[in-house]
């Protein structure tokens, strides 16, 4: 999906600041022109039918001002919170999701709180309102709507440029001379979290059972494996393991790397994030930006690791992929 | 860091081990408190055997530059230093020259204790 977009460059801070806010505004207008409309017109029952069971009767009540105001308020939160987000110079190559998200979430709270309104307007009779199932999916719609919309006037993605060491070096490694290159790399971050997910796990085995407690340590002992892990680069090709096990959990043969460069990465704009992370044109483990071994692999994925001194096992790779194929001529 | 072994050097291979340890602390690329990969995984990594690791590791805890201990490998001591690291190495390029003229171990040791004994 390739959208066309109406900027050839991505919006300027202010222009993303207004376009985070807009649907937002636009959603306490309508949600206050709505209700008041029918508020003066006398049509609307207090309380309201303001939740609705699966058959589409009501089965939760609210006063009409405090819905409307309510609603409001979280309109206006929401707004503020996606205004600032939309600033933050960390997030920029997520601006255009930042902005999507927003739009959704917009049409999602403002779309129900008019059909809600309407339904009470239409029945005359809060316990008389109904709202059919369609009518939610009808919100969802909406908001995927509003979304795409967001997504489209966040402008394009920017692609970051691969800077810093380009090109494929050699070590100057004599015939019959080993060699094997090993780092850790890790993110003091992702090590917090993992022991407050643990904490939180074995606080909830207590007080919630044993189940969701058990659940939550083992996704927090899994983050925290990740948090410091040992990247290693030899004859047998690179392998990540684990700083405190011996276990490596991702081996890339040597025979299904093409070539290794040493590149900058940038884990928000090129993965959406830190961590082991799978995308369509490649994969690898994304612990914070800066340097890191970028693997060209047969089928032409990437594999990318960042990790300090990764201009060393990229030489390394090359040299040992050389010896391993002499006949390549290159 | 970098690991590189020459089987087809004179140098025995766990001191080329020590020796690419050392040359590492000494140039700043591993710092007080890193750890070194576990024997087993060095070895397999070169093709070499694990003994032949340990041996290098051995050296480098006579040396002062590493802590070995059971459960946590190898480690850094705080005291190894880019400058502690070169006295090691300069202790291997004594002993390469002192074989070259053709001194014995104990005339080697014999040359350092001279040395020495003055103070």
């Amino acid at each position: 999906m390739k959208p066309a977009t109406p900027f050839t460059r991505p919006p300027t801070d202010t222009l993303r600041v207004a376009i985070a806010a807009f649907p937002f505004l636009v959603a306490v207008a309508v949600a206050v022109v709505v209700g008041v409309h029918h508020k003066t017109a006398d049509r609307l029952p207090d309380p309201l039918a303001t939740h609705f069971g699966a058959d589409g009767t009501a089965d939760g009540f609210t006063s009409a001002r405090g819905f409307v105001t309510g609603v409001v308020l979280v309109l206006l939160a929401l707004g503020a919170g996606g205004a600032v987000l939309a600033r933050v110079r960390r997030l920029a190559p997520a601006a255009p999701w930042v902005l999507a998200t927003g739009w959704f979430l917009a049409a999602t709270l403002a779309v129900p709180t008019c059909l809600t309104l309407l339904a009470n307007a239409g029945a005359g009779q809060a316990h008389a309102a109904r709202m059919p199932l369609w009518q939610v999916l009808v919100a969802i719609a909406a908001g995927l709507l509003a979304g795409a919309v967001g997504l489209w006037l966040g402008g394009p993605r920017p692609r970051p440029e691969p800077t810093g060491p380009q090109g494929a070096p050699r070590l100057a490694l004599a015939a019959g001379e080993r060699a094997g290159w090993t780092r850790t790399t890790g993110s003091p971050l992702l090590a917090a979290v993992g022991l407050v997910t643990c904490c939180a796990g074995l606080y909830l085995a207590f007080v919630a059972g044993p189940f969701a407690g058990v659940a939550l340590c083992a996704a927090g002992a899994l983050t925290g494996v990740l948090a410091s892990v040992r990247v290693t680069v030899d004859r047998r090709g690179l392998a990540l393991a684990p700083a405190l096990l011996p276990y490596a959990f991702r081996r890339i043969p040597l025979d299904r790397v093409t070539e290794a460069t040493c590149r900058n990465i940038d884990p928000f704009a090129e993965f959406g994030g830190w961590g082991y992370r799978v995308r369509a044109h490649g994969s690898g483990l994304v612990l914070r930006s800066g340097e890191g071994i970028a693997l060209r692999l047969r089928g032409g994925r990437e594999f990318v690791v960042t990790v300090d001194d990764a201009a060393t096992a990229a030489a390394l790779l090359n040299t040992l992929l050389d010896r391993a194929r002499p006949d390549r001529g290159d | 860091m970098l690991f590189r072994v020459d089987p087809r050097s004179t140098v025995p291979l766990g001191d080329q081990i020590a020796a690419a340890v050392r040359g590492a602390i000494a140039d700043g690329s591993v710092r007080a408190g890193e750890r070194l990969p576990a024997g087993r995984e060095l070895a397999a990594s070169l093709g070499v055997n694990v003994h032949t690791v340990l041996r290098g590791y051995q050296r480098l805890k006579e040396e002062g530059l590493i802590e070995l201990r059971r459960g946590r490998g190898a480690v850094v001591t705080g005291v190894a230093s880019p400058a502690r690291a070169r006295l090691g190495e300069a202790a291997d390029r004594l002993i390469a020259e002192a074989r070259r003229l053709g001194l014995s171990d104990d005339e080697i040791v014999g040359v350092v204790r001279q040395g020495l004994a003055p103070r």
